[in-house]
């Protein structure tokens, strides 16, 4: 099953993920790569965990992923990567905002958030490789901080990972997103690649 | 996604898409029903398309109207459909167990999603168990594209055999996206027609409702047969045989072709009535079967029937033996662990315990996010206000009775309000709280619930307040939207489903027209006025309604109908932390020891400003 490609996004309600899988969703059917998809929004309008499953290829019939066979784990939320251990495997490449959303335990002073550094070396001892940086900055730097999730979408792209070209990634994002913030979608993407060239040192 | 285009297109389509899509090919007049996770898609689609598709897409006030309102249209001889999550089918099951008796004359469709897993809370119910019980055909798919496929089936069956068809899903299945192939739009310009039969349409008298369930019994059989392309058998030469349904199909199909099995398979599309054929003709073939289905051990239960009259020994795997579990959804890990138990393999991939704990720990370190009213939700003034006026009144936490209800409202059960004690099914927060108040309990009642769940079930029950006489306060969140499935228009929304205007149908008025004496509007974001409102029910001796009418804040962002974010006055601030343990509200940031408001969430309620015990919270002109 090499042709199998397994992209799982999770994050909190109203981060983006929506967009990220309209556009992965778009440029796979535009490409006429089959698939099949699947997301698990809860009762949340707001501030619920998401999670979106999206396997392309010609063996897959079911839309969740099996048990570390993840090829790419995009987090919007450090919080929600933990959550999601079960689906890291080896093989999985990791692409993570690390500007969390505080859950109402944490505001309450209930809770302390996931220390961040603990995290990331488990989760680079865990799959194949960790991309993390704050999102939200480059977003915000970008134009605004909606165009969170395209940042991490920009550095997918570059890391060419996916059974989609970055220029087919980037299309289909230019296509998906609605137009009056085209441009800052635009300025994220690109921010997203510079981050993924940065740690390659190109 | 749109499911408008021409006949050969393929489209990545979600499963309730797809089912809206073969509304559309078969040429539906109408299609009706009630929100609900995870059904609401089919009629959000149908409502976005509904002016190029000249279909009738209306959301009913319940799902029993819902089921009525499609009746009447294919008594008529036109196609309609109705939409409903499980625990709609329970208000609906009245109506349709008595439109089974008379059947139908145009196409007509009950579609049913159900939830195995509860992702969307509520009871695991297997309504597969329903249509045994109504008598009636169903189909359940296993993807979008055979979803699309049977509703266009089920139409022409059920006109062909005079009888309803229902048409089951479960959430994988609903919110599955999948590639569709769009297939021809019917035309069906049909002229309404209904003629007066009462041996077919009323129940008068034991002779006709016999004839009636008899004629049932025969058409449901016939309907069974004519979908019998939906029974898929594939025969191998394999001792080993596997029987499923639904979604569990796509995990066999997987696992089969991870680990190159070859055994015999029926993947049943008819789950009322169960094919009888196919599944003998299976068990001819194998020593052993594996029954894939979830929840109930339906399937199950028919399979060792038939074989008792075979009497052929094999051996079933299932529910009964323990190799799967009743509760919850299934996953590639169960799957595979089934199968492994039934071939005597393993084929569940080897774990590392090193790997395992480093996950668990992982797992371990994430938090919870209970879910949360969001910035600038009118319930939370709701709550705040009443847990202040029960304070004012000297009642503690304990003293008094608060009912929930179905939708956002019932978050308030959750941190930092914990408010509410119960949650039963749509309405039933006053009911249950008529009964609280009559067992004679020293403690007062308030039941909780919002605009739609009273239109839905709340209103017999606040009837029943007036007549018995019951001294119960209903609080009547209204804020004008369906808000919990997506933010859908109800009566008192003053817009129809694909957005008309329509007379806005009130609380107030429907509470006065039912004889409650004491009943008062407020603004929850006014947290004063709403105190005192609650203050004056509590001590007010008989049913008291307190309307509570603010608009979503998810509805009144996408409106432009917000105010300005409000700040924090940094000096002013002690840090003393009660605006984020009193609200939780999204907006409110704790940095380092003050909180300040993220003004791209705050909508400007103003319901953390009443909080503030040193009035630091206003507007930015005022301390900027």
């Amino acid at each position: 099953m090499s042709e199998e490609f397994n992209c799982l996004i999770v994050g909190v309600g109203g981060q983006g993920g929506a967009t990220l899988t309209n556009v992965i969703a778009e440029a796979a059917t535009r490409k006429g790569l089959r698939g099949r998809m699947h997301e698990t929004l809860g009762m949340a309008q707001r501030g619920g965990s998401v999670q979106v499953q999206i396997r392309l290829g010609s063996q897959v019939y079911s839309s969740f992923i099996p048990p570390g066979q993840a090829d790419v784990l995009i987090a919007l939320d450090p919080n929600e990567a933990l959550r999601a251990a079960d689906y890291i495997g080896k093989k999985t490449t990791i692409i993570m905002n690390t500007s969390g959303i505080l859950p109402v335990s944490v505001l309450m002073g209930k809770d302390k958030y996931p220390d961040l550094n603990e995290e990331i070396s488990l989760l680079k001892q865990l799959g194949k490789e960790v991309y993390a940086y704050d999102a939200y900055e480059l977003a915000k730097q970008a134009g605004s901080i909606r165009a969170m999730s395209v940042v991490l979408l920009g550095s997918l792209a570059r890391l060419n990972i996916a059974p989609l070209t970055r220029d087919e990634l980037y299309q289909a994002m230019v296509d998906t997103v609605p137009k009056k913030y085209l441009q800052e979608n635009i300025a994220a993407f690109k921010a997203g690649e510079k981050e993924i060239e940065k740690v390659l040192g190109k | 996604m749109t499911v408008i285009g021409e006949e050969g297109t393929t489209k990545l389509l979600l499963g309730n898409e797809a089912i809206a899509r073969g509304a559309i090919e078969a040429g539906a007049h109408l299609v009706t029903g009630y929100p609900g996770t995870p059904s609401t898609e089919v009629i959000e689609t149908l409502a976005a398309v509904a002016k190029e598709t000249g279909m009738k897409v209306q959301w009913a006030v319940n799902e029993k109207v819902a089921v009525e309102v499609a009746t009447g249209v294919a008594w008529t001889g036109l196609r309609a459909m109705a939409t409903m999550k499980n625990a709609g089918l329970n208000v609906a099951s009245d109506s349709v167990l008595s439109i089974a008796y008379s059947g139908t004359e145009g196409g007509l469709i009950f579609y049913v999603a159900d939830d195995p897993a509860t992702h969307a809370g509520m009871a695991e119910q297997d309504d597969r168990l329903f249509a045994k019980f109504a008598a009636l055909p169903m189909l359940e798919p296993s993807d979008p594209q055979e979803a699309k496929e049977m509703v266009v089936a089920a139409f022409e069956i059920s006109e062909k055999n005079k009888v309803p068809v229902m048409l089951r899903s479960t959430t994988n299945t609903a919110h599955m996206f999948g590639d569709v192939v769009f297939g021809p739009v019917k035309k069906l310009n049909r002229t309404p027609t209904y003629s007066r039969d009462i041996r077919r349409y009323t129940k008068a008298g034991p002779a006709w409702c016999m004839e009636q369930h008899a004629s049932l019994i025969e058409k449901t059989k016939k309907a069974g047969k004519d979908a019998d392309e939906f029974n898929r058998l594939e025969l191998t030469d394999s001792k080993v045989g596997v029987i499923t349904a639904g979604a569990p199909w796509n995990l066999l199909k997987e696992a089969m072709i991870r680990h190159g099995l070859n055994v015999s398979t029926l993947k049943i599309g008819v789950i009322n009535p169960l094919p009888e054929e196919k599944i003998r003709k299976l068990l001819e073939r194998v020593d052993s079967v594996l029954i894939l289905e979830e929840l109930e051990p339906l399937i199950e239960d028919y399979v060792l029937r038939i074989l008792g009259e075979m009497g052929k020994k094999v051996k079933v795997y299932g529910k009964i033996d323990g190799t799967t579990s009743p509760v919850g959804e299934f996953d590639q890990a169960i799957v595979e662990r089934a199968l492994g138990k039934v071939l005597g393999k393993n084929l569940t991939p080897a774990v590392d315990p090193e790997r395992q704990k480093l996950i668990e720990k992982a797992k371990s370190l994430s938090l919870r996010r209970p879910i949360t009213f969001c910035a600038g939700c009118p319930h939370m003034g709701t709550y705040l206000s009443m847990l202040r006026a029960m304070r004012k009144l000297k009642y503690s936490r304990e003293d008094v009775i608060i009912t929930g209800d179905i939708g956002c409202t019932i978050l308030g059960m959750n941190p930092p309000f914990d408010a509410c004690w119960t949650e039963v099914a749509m309405g039933a927060s006053i009911g249950l709280g008529n009964g609280f108040e009559r067992s004679g309990i020293k403690k007062p009642v308030i039941a909780a619930i919002g605009d739609s769940t009273f239109y839905h079930a709340g209103i017999p029950a606040l009837i029943d307040a007036v007549w018995n006489q019951t001294k119960i306060v209903v609080a009547v969140m209204d804020n004008s939207i369906v808000a919990m499935t997506g933010h859908q228009p109800t009566p008192g929304s003053g817009y129809t489903t694909t957005g008309e205007a329509a007379k806005a149908v009130k609380a107030e008025e429907i509470a006065r027209g039912c004889g409650v004496e004491h009943v008062v509007v407020v603004d929850p974001y006014d947290v004063e006025k709403a105190t005192e409102a609650f203050v004056e029910a509590l001590q007010y001796n008989g049913p008291s309604v307190i309307v509570l009418r603010r608009l979503c804040a998810i509805t009144a962002i996408r409106r432009k109908a917000i105010g300005k974010p409000l700040v924090i006055d940094e000096e002013k601030c002690t840090g003393c932390m009660t605006c984020v343990k009193t609200l939780s509200c999204s907006a409110l940031v704790p940095v380092g020891k003050k909180v300040r408001i993220n003004p791209d969430v705050c909508i400007g309620c103003r319901i953390c400003a009443a909080v503030c015990p040193v009035k630091a919270i206003g507007e930015g002109s005022q301390h900027e």
